[in-house]
């Protein structure tokens, strides 16, 4: 079937016009990616040691600060949820919101109420079209993870939960294996789950271990929101990648077949042109 | 009897210093700290200062935000919010969130908090001050 030369070559230029728009957005996550990368691990000496010494303390200290007093039952749980603003980047921000709505889903059944503080705007979008009401979100931030941010959101959290407006923290985030490989992590953030083992350390305090860990939990915690803002990141644009690469490739493939579509077309319509010329001389020959 | 002290000094985003000292002076809660090697086990909070460390017979200075140290076994560990050479901190920076303590302070609203405030606004002093220091 004699296909329409003009057609198929206006798809092939249109299948090039998205693999450029592919190709860069690739170029620019692969850029972001190396920064969060850095940050990431360049985080994780920090979050490392003051895990080590709320361990070495904790036991110390006893179960007196409320950060840590472990609670019977969590009747009311707030959720934070870690997403991207931006889409185009594979299954990374649906396993995300899967994952949370799966969350509060089954806290319902449970009779618990669950409370979502949402971060990215595709987590507000998803959750506002299902009509899920949410206590807090924040969008268009992405640009902006620092420390900073990972404080307001961390006080903010610790203020819920020490004024009892909810009796557990958890947060869902992306954790960042490699641009390959992400995976979706649910964990409690307060009250801090409490550190196994007994410390050998004879510490001496200055001031009291109580005083100490009144600065170093909530400085712990934030720790914890900026460490999984950085892993939240980096996976997105992990997925980014990775989702913009496998699309380039597929736009190659795509414009190799309608490339042979159109060669396939514009040959037959030449033999069809010579048959055509051939005929007619025979026909005045004759 | 240990000659030495591993100090390692890190920030929320990175780790600054990882080094062998003979000695370090820090900016406690309750006033400078000198430690040297074989020190007992301690853990103290830190205010925002100067923290000075001698190395191989030089001195380092640094100037950091407030934090926590510990120490056990020779291993000095310091985790402070933000770190910087006195002569590389960010002078605009701080010179700012004075000026914004200041403003909060002087006309209060409803959002303010005093505490915060004020406590901003002698930390961004400190920075400052050091700023001059050599």
């Amino acid at each position: 079937m004699p296909e329409n030369l003009r057609d198929i070559k206006r798809r092939i230029k249109s299948v090039k016009n998205t693999q450029q728009i592919t190709r860069a957005m690739k170029l620019v996550s692969g850029a972001k990616l190396r920064r969060a990368q850095m940050a990431v691990e360049a985080a994780r000496p920090f979050a490392g040691r003051l895990r080590e010494l709320v361990a070495n303390i904790a036991t110390h200290a006893g179960d007196k600060h409320p950060l840590l007093a472990e609670v019977q039952g969590e009747q009311k749980v707030e959720l934070l949820v870690l997403c991207a603003d931006r889409g185009l980047c594979g299954s990374f921000n649906s396993n995300i919101l899967k994952g949370a709505h799966r969350f509060v889903e089954s806290r319902d059944k449970a009779g618990e109420e669950s409370h979502l503080n949402l971060f990215g705007r595709k987590a507000a979008d998803y959750f506002r079209r299902r009509e899920v009401p949410t206590l807090r979100q924040r969008t268009d931030q992405t640009g902006k993870i620092g420390v900073e941010l990972a404080r307001s959101l961390a006080d903010e959290l610790m203020d819920d939960f020490l004024q009892k407006k909810v009796d557990a923290v958890h947060v869902i985030y992306t954790e960042f294996r490699s641009a390959m490989s992400q995976t979706v992590r649910i964990e409690r953030l307060l009250p801090i789950p409490r550190p196994t083992g007994e410390s050998e350390i004879d510490y001496r305090f200055a001031p009291s271990p109580d005083a100490i860990l009144g600065e170093l939990l909530p400085r712990f915690v934030r720790n914890q929101v900026f460490q999984m803002l950085l892993e939240s990141i980096a996976s997105e644009h992990g997925a980014r990648m990775t989702a913009m690469e496998s699309a380039t490739r597929n736009a190659s493939e795509m414009i190799d077949h309608l490339t042979l579509r159109y060669n396939r077309a514009r040959q037959a319509s030449i033999t069809s042109e010579i048959l055509e010329i051939v005929s007619g001389a025979e026909a005045l020959t004759s | 009897m240990a000659s030495h002290l591993k100090l390692e000094i890190v920030t929320p985003e990175q780790l600054l210093v990882e080094t062998e000292v003979e000695e370090v002076i820090v900016p406690a809660y309750d006033g400078l700290r000198g430690l040297l090697p074989d020190h007992e086990p301690l853990v103290t909070n830190l205010r925002v200062g100067l923290l000075s460390y001698v190395a191989e017979g030089q001195t380092y200075k640094l100037v950091v935000g407030k934090g926590i140290l510990e120490i056990h076994e020779n291993q000095v560990s310091v985790l402070v919010e933000e770190g910087s050479l006195p002569e590389s901190i960010d002078f605009v920076k701080h010179k700012k969130l004075r000026q914004a303590a200041i403003e909060q302070l002087e006309s209060p609203d409803d959002s303010t908090d005093f505490l915060q405030a004020q406590r901003q606004l002698e930390e961004a002093e400190v920075f400052l001050d050091l700023s001059f220091t050599k």
